[in-house]
């Protein structure tokens, strides 16, 4: 029994809705950032908060940490990125933009940040790399490279992520389009739309080789980075807001539901906001986790797989520790193949 | 030693500690238990020393100090205002894990339905409620199976007055044991033009329950009207006080009309007062 019963630990650090929540390399710490202009650090065991970093003025949209676990990035809707000493709470650096920053995220090694700012006040949406030294406490204010979107406000870059070795960018936009850009000189090398509505979520693989998107139009689809191809496709009752690869298993957590503000407006009992597990392979769901009282913003799952944090637009972080059971599930061609495997190695052995 | 029966409790010989060289140890200490006797106790324990591989720079991030709004918080560990632990969730992956869930589902509701408790006012099950307004919208119970339901009113009106209860018994009302499906009215059995004095027996009475007390026959015909003619229309009443006893029995003319009478009432809200409207029982 108790191998399929978890008790997931709720996090009540904030009081609007989340907007990101991450796991550091070691998936030790959580960093969550919500509209209450609060970034908040847990530990990931216990719950525990260790401390808030205090200084924006703004919604704080997007959080990053970087490899060693001792720089934080944010981006906020009161026209600034920040970076902080992670351990101290201590504000190093601000970036100043034109526009609201929606996205940030440090380059794989850490040598570069992208940070994505929203197209409002006749500015452009554009997508921003800095170059970032930890050595240095005074940082270039002046980014090294600078994709602006040519169409319209539909058009708007909403997300952006790094593909392996930082070598594209991946970007995702209000329209449902999606593509990728050579990080070095800026140029579109792939772009397609595969979505009907806005692009909520971007998340790589552990290897960054290939990704999920999430979409307003109730799906999510996994991409070759190289290929560009369409893998797989999951689809959902409801909007997803957030979609991420489960590394260890071949699942697809799903996170979503309806609008806030269409909520009202729709029976409650259906809720649907449930993380949804999918399994990555044969595209079924297979299992939800419920406990949210609003849509889920923002997922991420622990590096080494063992635990996943949700937090939703009802303000609360819902970490979850994974039980035996879904580590335990397999489809039976899994176990027959596996069974199969064995009985070849007995035979190879006896023959041998 | 000393002779002081007193002293004499106070002096236990000392823990003997043996090493068994197989990594146990062996305690053999003595206590004194509720009857002043004395008990040898012995021990056999066995060390485990368990490593933990934690990697250094978690385990020195575990020792971070607390900042921003947490650096005066004292607390040790999580502080139960920011974290809280929920209740047990079960996660069970199947690719069939709609299905499951819908069963389970299914069984949790019989287990509500079958609960002991009962209606303090009806004794009848499924529902709780005083005057039992809501007694046909709590669980599915009280619908399957109106004989309980039914049957405590009786209880109630024999418990209240005895009038009430005669005057049940002269309108050629409910007792004993009833099907609890719904028989078509010319199907049913014990309707003969003999009975229900002189009625046609094609038009059975409709039992109306769950009335306000402050309506009384006029209302009710006035109501009822509106749906076609009706033969008689009886609100029974406590026989001295002449307060409504909440139940009335209404005849139509034609079968329609009381297929619409019930239809149209039963459930409806009158007067604060969930309506209940089924056909009469015949005796």
């Amino acid at each position: 029994m108790s191998n399929k019963l978890m008790r997931p630990i709720v996090l009540k650090g904030h009081e609007r809705p989340l907007t990101q929540v991450k796991f550091n390399r070691e998936g030790d710490l959580i960093f969550s950032s919500a509209k209450d202009y609060q970034v908040c650090l847990w530990y990931s065991s216990n719950g525990e908060r260790l401390g808030t970093y205090d200084g924006h003025k703004g919604s704080v949209w997007s959080v990053d940490i970087d490899l060693s676990t001792n720089y934080l990035i944010t981006a906020s809707a009161d026209f600034s990125g920040k970076l902080w000493k992670a351990e101290t709470g201590e504000c190093i650096y601000t970036w100043n933009f034109e526009a609201p920053v929606k996205r940030v995220e440090y380059s794989p090694d850490c040598k570069y940040v992208l940070f994505v700012t929203d197209q409002v006040m006749g500015k452009l949406g554009k997508i921003q790399i800095f170059n970032i030294d930890f050595t240095k406490s005074e940082q270039e204010s002046k980014p090294i490279l600078e994709i602006v979107n040519e169409g319209d406000a539909t058009t708007k870059p909403t997300i952006a992520t790094w593909s392996y070795a930082g070598k594209y960018i991946l970007v995702g936009h209000a329209d449902g389009g999606i593509s990728k850009y050579d990080s070095k000189t800026g140029e579109l090398l792939e772009h397609s739309t595969p979505f009907k509505k806005t692009v909520t979520d971007i998340q790589t693989s552990s290897d960054r080789t290939y990704f999920i998107a999430s979409s307003k139009d109730q799906t999510a689809k996994l991409f070759d980075v190289d290929s560009w191809k369409l893998l797989k496709e999951f689809e959902s009752e409801s909007p997803v807001n957030a979609a991420c690869i489960t590394p260890v298993k071949d699942y697809i957590i799903l996170g979503g539901g309806q609008d806030a503000r269409e909520v009202t407006t729709t029976s409650g009992g259906e809720g649907k906001f449930d993380a949804k597990i999918f399994h990555k392979i044969f595209q079924d769901e297979i299992g939800r986790v419920k406990g949210h009282f609003g849509p889920l913003n923002c997922i991420a799952i622990h590096p080494e797989g063992s635990s996943f944090v949700s937090g939703g637009e009802d303000g609360y972080i819902r970490l979850h520790h994974l039980p035996k059971s879904y580590f335990d599930f397999q489809y039976e061609v899994e176990k027959t193949a596996e069974a199969l495997q064995h009985q070849n190695k007995d035979q190879v052995e006896t023959s041998a | 030693m000393s002779s002081n029966w007193a002293d004499a409790e106070a002096e236990l010989p000392q823990p003997l500690v043996t090493d068994n060289g197989d990594g146990t140890k062996t305690i053999v200490s003595y206590r004194y238990n509720d009857q002043h006797k004395k008990v040898k106790v012995t021990q056999k324990i066995k060390f485990v020393k368990s490593i933990e591989t934690v990697n250094p720079l978690v385990a020195k991030r575990t020792h971070w100090k607390r900042f921003g709004i947490e650096k005066d918080n004292k607390t040790i560990g999580p502080d139960s205002k920011t974290t809280q632990i929920t209740e047990e969730v079960k996660l069970i992956l199947s690719t069939t894990w709609k299905a499951d869930e819908e069963k389970e589902q299914e069984k949790s509701k019989n287990k509500l339905t079958k609960s002991t408790f009962k209606c303090r006012v009806c004794g009848g099950t499924g529902h709780y409620s005083a005057k039992c307004p809501y007694k046909d919208t709590f669980g599915s119970d009280s619908l399957l199976k109106p004989n309980s339901t039914s049957d405590g009113t009786n209880n109630n009106n024999t418990n209240s007055n005895n009038p009430a209860n005669s005057s049940l018994a002269s309108d050629n009302k409910p007792s004993g044991s009833f099907s609890s499906r719904y028989v078509p009215p010319n199907m049913r059995s014990g309707i003969d033009a003999s009975s229900n004095n002189g009625i046609p027996a094609e038009v059975p009475a409709l039992r109306v329950t769950n009335l306000n007390s402050a309506i009384d026959r006029d209302a009710l015909q006035s109501i009822v009207s509106r749906f076609g003619n009706y033969d008689r229309v009886s609100v029974l009443k406590n026989r001295e006080t002449g307060e409504s006893l909440g139940v009335a029995f209404v005849n139509m003319a034609t079968l329609k009309g009381a297929e619409a009478v019930k239809e149209a009432l039963d459930g409806r809200g009158l007067m604060n007062m969930i309506l209940s409207v089924d056909w009469a029982r015949p005796k």
